[in-house]
């Protein structure tokens, strides 16, 4: 008898969504070192991001979900990470998402967002979802809406406040 | 992407990767002083977090600890297994008991499963266990599975003594293996159970 998980894959039109992997850990350790990652947890140094990597693969094990590593197709390049994220201290499981500066402006966060919103209502029971938004993440909260979410109220997340926004059902899109 | 935990059976017990289930029993120890010298006390976050990662380290590594169950019952009883996050020097085999489960060889019995594994099936040469000079049944546990406190190797923090762990070739045969499998039977055996001391 064997202990065994999986983690699916999706594929958009620029991204693959697929299972954080240990050769992501470079990229990550510099993405959590800059400023941008202030705002999504970090900033974090290798042993910080490494912890990242190892505990979303776990998340996926432990809930059903978890966040995706997004792989661009035209580059091959891993460029960002979406999905579904439920840790101690989030009143229900969250919809985030992040895009590395250098793939930034493409729309590859919108489009990554919208894939793990469907896969999220259609095969993991979750639907009518929240996102957590840093107060000054003027970028993330430009996605959530332009991804049909609105303001919902302000919240707290681990100790820091933030605003929590509501996405629509995913039937209800057409 | 899938991945498959071995599982080990042992004498008395069965190694499986940990699951959703034992988190609670998990939680319990790394929340209390026991996990003291494993970065704890935890809290609720930090032990969930940890829980994942531990789950995660075999997906990112290959191998990775394991949860010691009861052949016959299935309880949980601790951990064991490998160990090596970024910033550790080399692999480490690591162990740890709930506290109301120690004194019954159950570490040893368990490590000595995971060590075997790891040299025999994943081919390695080497090992170490990174200890707190302070954790004294730990010390006792890596003497008795063999291991020699290594002054060159390199600690994770300076705060750590190194125990190297005998090689491969040091374990085949050898009265050092015949020894840890004669303690573990004792301990298997009631009769022969050692007495006067309390240790993992």
């Amino acid at each position: 008898m064997t202990t065994t998980f999986s983690i699916p894959s999706v594929e958009t039109d620029r991204l693959f969504l697929r299972a954080p992997h240990a050769d992501d850990l470079p990229r990550m350790t510099a993405f959590f070192e800059t400023e941008r990652s202030h705002m999504v947890g970090g900033p974090k140094d290798e042993i910080g991001s490494w912890d990242s990597l190892v505990r979303r693969l776990g998340h996926w094990a432990l809930r059903g979900y978890g966040l995706w590593h997004l792989t661009e197709k035209a580059s091959g390049d891993f460029v960002g990470w979406a999905g579904m994220i439920y840790g101690p201290g989030w009143h229900e499981p969250e919809l985030g998402w992040t895009v590395m500066a250098d793939a930034e402006g493409k729309g590859l966060a919108h489009e990554a967002a919208l894939a793990a919103r469907k896969y999220a209502a259609q095969h993991q029971g979750l639907n009518g979802v929240m996102s957590y938004i840093a107060h000054a993440n003027d970028r993330s909260r430009a996605l959530a809406t332009r991804l049909g979410a609105t303001f919902e109220r302000d919240g707290e997340l681990l100790g820091k406040s933030c605003q929590i926004w509501r996405h629509p059902r995913v039937e209800e899109l057409a | 992407m899938s991945v498959t935990i071995p599982t080990l059976e042992t004498r008395r017990l069965i190694l499986r990767g940990p699951e959703a289930e034992d988190y609670p029993d998990f939680k319990a120890t790394f929340s209390s002083y026991r996990s003291r010298f494993m970065g704890g006390p935890l809290n609720t976050y930090e032990a969930w977090m940890l829980y994942a990662a531990e789950i995660g380290h075999w997906q990112a590594r290959g191998y990775g600890m394991w949860m010691i169950h009861d052949k016959i019952t299935d309880e949980t009883y601790g951990m064991a297994g490998g160990w090596m996050p970024a910033g550790w020097p080399e692999r480490e085999i690591a162990w740890i008991i709930w506290p109301d489960k120690a004194g019954h060889g159950y570490a040893l019995e368990a490590t000595h499963a995971a060590r075997a594994y790891f040299y025999g099936t994943l081919g390695w040469d080497t090992a170490v266990s990174y200890i707190d000079p302070k954790n004294l049944d730990s010390i006792r546990l890596a003497e008795r599975l063999g291991a020699k406190k290594d002054h060159d190797a390199a600690t994770i923090d300076g705060n750590d003594a190194v125990y190297r762990h005998p090689a491969p070739a040091q374990l085949d045969g050898t009265q050092l293996a015949h020894g840890i499998d004669m303690e573990i039977s004792h301990y298997a055996d009631p009769l022969f159970k050692p007495k006067g001391w309390a240790i993992d």
